[in-house]
């Protein structure tokens, strides 16, 4: 975490909000193909909030997942374990429901991610049950919408239904668009298979 | 030309003449097809033919399997008798003549005039005459008393291999005062030196072998050695469970020979999950295991699955047993347990038959198993159904003594009459190979007698319960319920008792012969059949029913009906009866014909009218199924009946006894029979069927189809619903699968009912369309095949049901579930990220993965260029998730929000 903020913020906000344009770019392009995106990013960060952001999830129909890294293995070189509170927005429900709420269990003391560098670069690494989780996620989530040949004949364009215990993003703002007008994907809303 | 006897000796068989005939007159009908004889002539002579030819396979296929019999009950083996006596073989006179031909000399001592092993023979064992290939030496040692320190040693003999069996035969007897013979005949058993000692298989040893080609359980002595010797290892309770009693059984063994048992066995098992008791027999085989044979296997009620190798203990606990097979192809059982149970405190209880097994049950239990062993006995004779739905609801509204109207009873065996193929005919001429829809033309007005339509019943539709409250409630009001019975009887309510009656062909165990004398009991009645429906004393109403209408075997006495109803009826019936002997000719008379009776008893019912025989009931009458309603309500109907002149009713109703245009005026609502039998065409449905009230019309009158059009059934009390839920639950479960047929009737009745200007719905006049009474008949043809094809029992029924989902599901364990998925490549990506762990973690578990895409790997997402790149790599590999972190937004926290600081 940055203690010190720079003093040209408004250029990194800048450059930020750049960076977050064009990863809901590529989540929308995922989504418009019928495949799937994770956006990560600490829960208390600015991001969030911002109303492209919103309004990009609302339009993708993501899935919010709320859990801390702790539960996961994060910790340091010594072994303490970092809480690093995180959220996943993604479009894939198995995904979101094996993170969702793996929240601190509050049985042990975290280490606070301060100290320079060499903490926050070591805490900004995926522990290995994170890893793990996410790609025993994205299997599940290609699982479950696999479909054989006939299946897929009779698959059905209809809208996904909402599944008890995952929330959606509920935002209703937007900004300027990141991509020009003639590179935005079309999303549609009706695509469940992959294949 | 008259032949000689040779010739006629000579003369080729029936079976060698059949196939000729058969050949010669094929090609006599192919010549007469092609000469242009009609072909409905042609049929019924192929129809002809066809039987002789059918006949002839059947025999053939009797002689095969009398042979087959005789091959597998190993006659013609060792010790099988004199008819085992090899062809060829000399035998008596023939024996002794040969015997004294100096030619066939004795084979010890070379003397004509005996044989080896005569008792004539001066050197027996010398085989001094014994051919070259017979030549064995056999040494035989006879120890009378013999030392158990002492050691037979055989020699070897010169010029035989030492591996040559000697037999040698000891004689263990300890008891003093016995010749030999009778030690040899009580305690000798062979002992095999040197040579191949069968013995008993290692896979035979403790287990007991499923053998259902054996009635008895029995087992070899090695087998019974080594089972006592496992339960010495068992608690005191249960050794305390061994008994030895002596017996004397024969036994034929595989091979053909016999073997006595001395000693019968109880030994404690476990079969399953339960301890019992199975008396054995001991044969001195050593390399015998333990058969459990049949009557063990009936007696724990097993239920064999070949193809699951499981056994089922329906009478013991009932779990499954897992089989698997010995060497011998027998499935052996289990029967020492890791763990013995001690045994409670219960009676043990022999089971199955000859006491061969001793289970710890309650007397209930025990007594329903005894019952349900004998109902099974039972089974083994039953036979084609021919009680409809229709007759049956009759039956039990005449059991519980309610006022039946005959016209239902009229068609119902009208109909029956002309369904059963194979019936007696009230005309001797008519040719059996007609087909059934010729008879239904030519025959249609023909009485038959009804014995024969009921044909053979099947005791097991009832329980051993329901026959013994039958009996009772019927010796009890017998006197009222005997004219009753007389109507019900020909309709075949009570299988039992009409089974029963038709196997001997004279009813000795029908409940109401005592009431009658014998004048009465064959007075009006024909024949021996009159014994089973005879009447009660001084009962007019029956006297009147009888005279005028049917007896037991379907007829009426129509002519005297027209002289003298108003008679008296035991002079009437007498009169009948004599005069039906005079007419008759003893067989006709013996079964019932008509011939000189005239007139068939359902067209003197027709004449009579329904309403006219049993007046309805009041409409507030309700089911009583034990009540003293009855006296009344049938007196009532006799006075009715019989202030109807007989004469007045037949030329009443003469011109509608034509089949098909009968027209019965319909009584007062017989709302309560047409529900309860429309309730049974309700397949499927299990639900108790309440009675209507009594006012209540039905909206749908059911009844069987070839007598739908032709008559209503009446009735008019609601019926039991407890019959309806649970008595008659079994026998409508059973109708089921006839539901084409009654299928076809619900139509039938749908677009037969009319309503006449009274407002009633039940009456119904007219007459069948050409061709009508064919589709009927072929209606009725097929529902008779589809309940042959269900002539089984419930419990039968349940058994191939089990039998079948036992399929399904071993089918389904050998499905394949698992479907190949192919994985899409690449799986996932990383955007933003530094250590690319997710794509690591996938890669270790054998996916693809795309490329990563973060500033370590020189991608500046703040370069459009980089940007465009990646946009374009992403769409180009197609990852199937894409994973971002935006850790650069990180950026975006400030100090003033606090929400934003971890």
């Amino acid at each position: 975490m940055n203690l010190r903020p720079s003093f040209d913020l408004a250029r990194k906000r800048k450059e930020g909000r750049i960076l977050l344009r064009f990863a809901l770019d590529l989540a929308k392009l995922q989504k418009s193909e019928g495949r799937h995106f994770v956006l990560e990013n600490p829960i208390p960060s600015k991001a969030w909030t911002l109303p492209e952001m919103e309004q990009a999830l609302l339009d993708l129909e993501s899935f919010e997942a709320l859990f801390d890294q702790c539960r996961l293995g994060l910790c340091d070189d010594q072994g303490n374990p970092h809480k690093k509170p995180t959220k996943f927005c993604t479009s894939s429900e198995e995904i979101a429901q094996a993170f969702d709420g793996l929240r601190c269990l509050k049985d042990h003391v975290h280490r606070p991610v301060l100290g320079g560098s060499r903490i926050t670069s070591a805490a900004g690494i995926y522990p290995r049950g994170l890893a793990k989780a996410l790609v025993s996620g994205i299997e599940a989530q290609f699982v479950k919408e696999f479909k054989t040949p006939q299946e897929v004949l009779m698959m059905d364009d209809g809208p996904q239904p909402e599944l008890p215990g995952v929330t959606k993003a509920d935002h209703s703002e937007s900004e300027e668009e990141l991509v020009p007008a003639e590179d935005q994907p079309k999303v549609s809303a009706g695509v469940k298979c992959w294949l | 030309m008259i032949p000689d006897g040779d010739a006629e000796a000579e003369s080729p068989s029936l079976e060698e003449v059949l196939p000729a005939e058969v050949e010669v007159l094929a090609s006599e009908l192919q010549q007469a097809e092609d000469e242009g004889v009609s072909q409905d002539m042609l049929e019924e002579l192929e129809i002809g033919v066809e039987k002789p030819a059918e006949s002839l396979v059947t025999m053939r296929e009797a002689r095969q399997k009398l042979n087959d019999i005789r091959k597998d009950r190993g006659f013609g083996g060792k010790g099988a008798g004199k008819s085992n006596v090899p062809k060829g073989k000399p035998s008596g006179n023939q024996m002794t003549a040969r015997k004294q031909d100096p030619q066939h000399p004795c084979w010890d001592c070379g003397q004509p005039g005996h044989w080896l092993g005569d008792p004539q023979c001066p050197k027996p064992g010398a085989g001094l005459q014994l051919p070259a290939n017979k030549k064995k030496p056999k040494q035989v040692k006879i120890v009378e008393h013999h030392a158990a320190n002492v050691t037979e040693l055989v020699p070897d003999l010169e010029g035989t291999a030492a591996l040559d069996e000697h037999e040698i035969q000891m004689a263990e007897n300890a008891i003093g005062g016995k010749t030999l013979r009778e030690a040899l005949d009580l305690g000798c058993h062979e002992v095999h030196v040197g040579g191949r000692t069968p013995q008993l298989m290692s896979d035979k040893k403790l287990v007991g072998a499923l053998d259902s080609a054996c009635n008895r359980t029995c087992t070899g002595s090695t087998w019974l050695h080594g089972y006592l010797a496992a339960l010495s290892d068992a608690p005191q309770s249960i050794k305390d469970l061994i008994q030895c009693v002596p017996e004397r059984e024969v036994f034929r063994l595989g091979n053909g020979g016999t073997q006595e048992s001395t000693r019968r066995w109880r030994l404690p098992m476990m079969v399953g999950k339960t301890l019992v008791c199975v008396w054995t027999s001991v044969v001195q085989v050593p390399s015998l295991g333990l058969l459990l044979g049949r009557y063990f296997l009936d007696g724990i009620g097993a239920v064999l699955s070949f193809s699951r190798r499981v056994l089922r203990a329906d009478h013991l606990a009932g779990a499954l047993i897992p089989l698997r097979q010995l060497m011998a192809g027998h499935f052996p059982l289990q029967l020492l347990p890791k763990e013995w149970p001690l045994p409670g405190a219960l009676k043990w209880r022999k089971l199955g038959a000859d006491g061969v097994l001793e289970c710890q049950v309650e007397g209930g239990d025990w007594l329903k198993r005894r019952l349900a062993a004998l109902q099974v006995s039972a089974e083994k004779q039953s036979h084609e159904h021919l009680i409809t739905e229709h007759s049956e609801k009759l039956a039990h509204l005449s059991f519980a003594g309610l006022p039946v109207n005959l016209n239902a009873a009229d068609g119902l065996a009208h109909s029956m009459a002309q369904a059963r193929a194979p019936i007696r005919n009230s005309t001797p001429k008519s040719s059996p190979l007609k087909t059934s829809s010729q008879r239904l033309t030519k025959n249609a007005n023909k009485g038959r007698t009804m014995s024969s339509a009921m044909g053979a019943n099947d005791i097991s539709r009832r329980s051993q319960s329901n026959v013994a409250h039958f009996r009772t409630f019927a010796l009890g009001v017998a006197t009222t319920l005997a004219a009753l019975r007389a109507i019900s009887l020909p309709f075949g309510w009570e299988h039992k008792t009409m089974d029963f009656a038709s196997r001997d062909d004279g009813g000795k165990q029908w409940t109401f012969q005592a009431p009658l004398g014998p004048s009465q009991a064959t007075a009006g009645l024909h024949g021996p059949e009159l014994s089973r429906c005879t009447m009660a004393e001084g009962s007019p109403w029956m006297g009147a029913f009888v005279c005028g209408g049917f007896d037991a075997s379907g007829h009426v006495a129509g002519s005297e009906l027209k002289e003298d109803s108003s008679q008296d009826q035991s002079r009437r019936f007498g009169r009948i009866a004599a005069r039906g002997r005079e007419n008759c000719s003893p067989r006709q008379a013996g079964r019932g014909s008509t011939k000189s009776f005239g007139t068939p008893w359902r067209t003197a019912f027709a004449q009579r009218g329904f309403d006219q025989a049993l007046p309805p009931a009041p409409p507030h009458r309700r089911f009583q199924r034990h009540g003293g309603h009855l006296e009344g309500e049938d007196q009532t109907h006799v006075g009715h009946f019989e202030s109807q002149p007989c004469r007045q009713v037949q030329s009443k109703s003469q011109s509608r006894t034509k089949y098909g245009s009968i027209n019965f005026e319909p009584v007062d609502p017989f709302k309560t029979f047409a529900r309860s039998t429309t309730s049974s065409c309700d397949y499927g449905r299990r639900e108790p069927v309440v009675g209507p009230a009594a006012g209540e019309i039905p909206k749908h009158a059911v009844t069987d189809a070839p007598t739908r059009d032709v008559f209503h059934v009446h009735a008019n009390a609601a019926p039991d619903a407890n019959r309806a839920a649970s008595g008659s639950s079994s026998w409508r479960r059973l109708d089921e699968p006839g539901g084409r047929c009654l299928d076809e009737q619900r139509e039938f009745g749908a677009t037969g009912r009319q309503t006449d200007g009274i407002g009633n719905p039940w009456s119904f006049d007219r007459d069948l369309k050409k061709g009508q009474a064919l589709q009927i008949a072929q209606a009725w043809n097929q529902h008779v095949a589809d309940r042959k094809r269900i002539s089984t029992t419930s419990h039968a029924v349940r058994n191939i049901l089990e039998v079948e989902w036992q399929k399904e599901m071993d089918s389904a364990q050998h499905e394949v579930f698992i479907t190949g998925i192919e994985f899409p490549n690449p799986l996932v990506s990383e955007v933003y990220t530094t250590a690319q762990n997710v794509m690591k973690e996938a890669r270790c578990r054998g996916h693809g993965v795309g490329t990563a895409m973060s500033l370590e790997n020189g991608r500046d997402f703040l370069k459009p260029s980089h940007r465009k790149a990646a946009y374009a790599k992403v769409k180009e590999e197609k990852s199937y998730c894409l994973f971002g972190a935006c850790i650069s937004m990180r950026a975006l926290a400030t100090p003033d929000e606090p929400q934003a600081f971890i």
